[in-house]
């Protein structure tokens, strides 16, 4: 199971420029025809203002199980080793940590440590569920939805009530 | 999000609005109505939606489809959003609740590849 790996593949994005620094941003026409959905929302949080980065060290325990989330992590580079029962598998660049337990205010199922350098963006979560409760009833319906699919609930979690 | 930028649908009592395993292309908001999401070959009930509430999120993924399969439970009308329709939606959005739907799509395509990988996950 330790073979298992979930993210996105950053050396496609590399080769168009995306994260280097330096390179020419696509323009959004350009990124609608050559980047998939889960690319496009990759780069976009990447480059979002809103979000701070934060670097880990190797063996830096970002949660362990049963842990409630204070701070979601997107990991932008490096990876993490997740530990579930007696599954383990690794996650990298792309992957989203606790932001839907976060919102749902469930502790995490999982144990994540970081098995390399770790530089992630924080989602800080009771802005993110301030920002909920005030937008329009239609956004905070697609949220509610897609944190109940993500936790696989099907009850309303009593935060996005 | 005003109703005058997306077509509305309306639907029969009994209606398929779409089955496990189509591709997913549409997101639904229920104006009227009310759908029952089952999952096939057991029609396992998964959950009754109403006015308000949102379902179909799968349509903001590449090559998405369906979990489960919706059937209208009554007369229904719903507004229907394309993926393009829908990302056009988040990108306008100029507070964190970009950054916080972009997380949330992102987090549901890496949980249903590790749901798909590793299905023992799912118990």
């Amino acid at each position: 199971m330790d073979s298992f790996f979930f993210g996105i593949n950053t050396q496609k994005l590399s080769k168009m420029g995306l994260l280097d620094s330096h390179g020419v941003p696509l323009t959004d026409a350009e990124q609608d025809t050559k980047l998939s959905s889960e690319e496009h929302l990759f780069s976009r949080l990447r480059s979002s203002s809103f979000l701070r980065s934060a670097i880990f060290s190797k063996g830096h325990t970002l949660f362990s199980q049963g842990d409630m989330v204070e701070e979601a992590h997107v990991i932008f580079q490096g990876q993490v080793r997740v530990i579930a029962g007696d599954t383990s598998f690794y996650m990298g660049p792309g992957a989203v940590i606790g932001l839907a337990e976060g919102i749902a205010d469930v502790p995490m199922r999982w144990t994540l440590q970081a098995e390399t350098l770790l530089n992630t963006r924080i989602i800080p979560i009771k802005r993110a569920i301030e920002e909920i409760r005030t937008t329009d009833a239609g956004l905070r319906s697609i949220c509610r939805v897609t944190v109940m699919r993500t936790l696989g609930v099907d009850q309303t979690p009593e935060s996005l009530r | 999000m005003s109703e005058a930028y997306f077509p509305i649908q309306s639907y029969k009592a009994g209606d398929v609005l779409f089955s496990r395993g189509d591709a997913a292309h549409t997101f639904y908001m229920i104006e009227s109505g009310e759908v029952d999401l089952f999952v096939p070959p057991a029609n396992t009930f998964l959950v009754r939606l109403g006015p308000g509430e949102a379902f179909g999120e799968q349509a903001i993924l590449t090559g998405g489809v369906r979990g489960a399969t919706a059937i209208a439970m009554t007369d229904m009308v719903c507004i229907q959003m394309t993926a393009e329709s829908l990302q056009e939606i988040v990108q306008s959005q100029t507070s964190l609740i970009r950054p916080v739907l972009e997380g949330l799509f992102l987090q549901l395509y890496l949980q249903n590849s590790i749901r798909s990988a590793i299905p023992e996950l799912n118990s």
